[in-house]
């Protein structure tokens, strides 16, 4: 074969290579979706103790909920966040 | 009769180049194409942006349903193409500041007047999550209308170059919608927003505490003591969605107490650099506050009268976090900021002394 066309042909197979690579890359690449849980942290007022739970709806921080039960005292929620869990 | 054939080959190419050549560099054929390419990329993004939007209504919808709104579509159509802000005039800036803070006022309270006609009586809080409902589904709708105008202007007139640009913007556009649409979420069922870590921080500084009471409408004062200085706390009335007014407040209180305060700490989330990292808690001097200008000027007015040392602390994070529920790198990022907020009242307040600090942000979720 001549070889200024199997050249042509290696540069048009190059190029078209070299477009293409990034969006095969993209797609090849593209991570799962994260599991993620909404959780609220409870923290006693007087002793401090404090407890993870998964979030209730009507949840929100300054919320008083229950009692501790280290010393009975009141119980409020200090933070509500989304945990991120590893997948599987 | 090989090697004829393949110079043959050799010859159509070599016309075939000259006349792509041709074509590339002195028609406006390849710029047709690219019209076209970039059109049809806006228009796909356009269809996601269009399904946020209908995803985005029936949410509100469903929300103003369990609510006990009769006719919520109706209610809702009512407000996404209403309740517009003309900017007053900018070429004379005085008193810009007293005409902006009258018109945000008037808006805010036509707003609020056609939400309790709807809703009836309802908590306070509901009702401004409902509020900021209908207002993130309209910011949603102008997104999707500005898109589509741009479209249609670059495609009437032939304006490639801003259809591209158009192209180009629209993977950020669509993350931005899909962050707006995503907070529906948070405001519907009352979870903190990464934009809450200003009031957060302030709840931490009250202990979860009660507060003293509302010094404006819609923002609370508590008074605590830390290490024997007199630590007043600003911070938007939750837990429904809802800002305050953190500036007329902090006046109010500053005027109080007659001026005697040894220092003002804002506390708030920042938009960070893409080269920056999420969670990053930063100090620095200034009203930290993203304000449009009367609550911002507000605290640097009052600050200065009174030469109030004025100082900011911040919390780094993105537009889609922002608007996100809160996540635990952001809420342990707000931890290290209420620590930072310790140690500037304990190094630069003496004690026996009074310090105001404003958590500025939206305090859904948080009381």
């Amino acid at each position: 074969m001549d070889p200024l066309l199997t050249a042509l042909l290696i540069l048009s197979a190059l190029l078209i290579l070299t477009t293409l690579l990034p969006w095969i890359l993209a797609f090849t690449r593209k991570p799962g979706p994260a599991r993620e849980e909404l959780v609220s942290v409870l923290r006693c007022s007087k002793c401090g103790y404090e407890e993870i739970r998964k979030y209730n709806k009507g949840d929100y921080v300054g919320r008083p909920v229950g009692s501790c039960p280290r010393d009975g005292s009141r119980m409020v929620i200090k933070a509500i966040y989304v945990e991120t869990l590893p997948q599987g | 009769m090989l090697v004829e054939g393949v110079d043959n080959i050799v010859s159509y190419l070599i016309v075939l180049l000259f006349l792509a050549s041709f074509i590339m560099n002195f028609t406006d054929i390849p710029q047709r194409i690219q019209l076209q390419r970039y059109s049809s990329f806006v228009r796909r993004r356009l269809y996601q942006l269009e399904e946020l939007e209908v995803d985005a209504r029936r949410k509100a919808v469903s929300y103003m349903s369990s609510l006990g709104v009769s006719e919520p579509a109706k209610v809702l159509e009512g407000f996404v193409n209403n309740f517009f802000l003309i900017r007053p005039v900018e070429l004379e800036p005085i008193d810009i500041i007293r005409r902006y803070k009258h018109l945000i006022r008037t808006r805010e309270s036509s707003v609020r007047d056609y939400i309790r006609t709807v809703l009836g009586k309802v908590e306070r809080s509901i009702q401004y999550s409902v509020e900021t409902v209908l207002e993130v589904v309209s910011v949603i709708r102008l997104i999707n209308k500005l898109v589509r105008h741009y479209l249609e202007l670059g495609l009437k007139y032939n304006n490639w170059i801003l259809v591209m640009q158009l192209a180009i913007q629209m993977p950020e556009i669509v993350e931005l919608t899909k962050a707006y649409a995503n907070s529906l979420n948070a405001f519907t069922s009352g979870i903190p927003i990464g934009d809450s870590v200003g009031p957060l921080v302030a709840k931490m500084l009250s202990k979860w505490g009660e507060p003293l009471r509302e010094v404006v409408e819609g923002t609370d004062l508590y008074e605590v003591e830390i290490e024997g200085r007199r630590v007043y706390i600003i911070k938007a009335s939750g837990p429904g969605s809802n800002v305050g007014w953190p500036g007329e407040a902090l006046e109010k209180v500053i005027e109080e107490v007659g001026g005697s305060v040894d220092r003002i700490i804002t506390v708030d989330a920042a938009l960070k650099l893409e080269s920056e990292e999420s969670g990053e808690v930063a100090y620095g001097t200034g009203a930290a506050i993203g304000d449009i200008g009367p609550e911002k000027i507000a605290i640097e007015r009052v600050a200065s009268k009174y030469s109030i040392p004025l100082d900011a602390v911040v919390v780094k994070m993105s537009e889609m976090e922002a608007l996100s529920p809160l996540s635990k790198k952001l809420y342990e990022a707000a931890v290290k900021a209420y620590e930072e907020v310790l140690r500037v009242i304990r190094d630069k307040v003496r004690e026996g002394n009074r310090v105001v600090v404003v958590g500025v942000g939206n305090t859904v979720g948080v009381r």
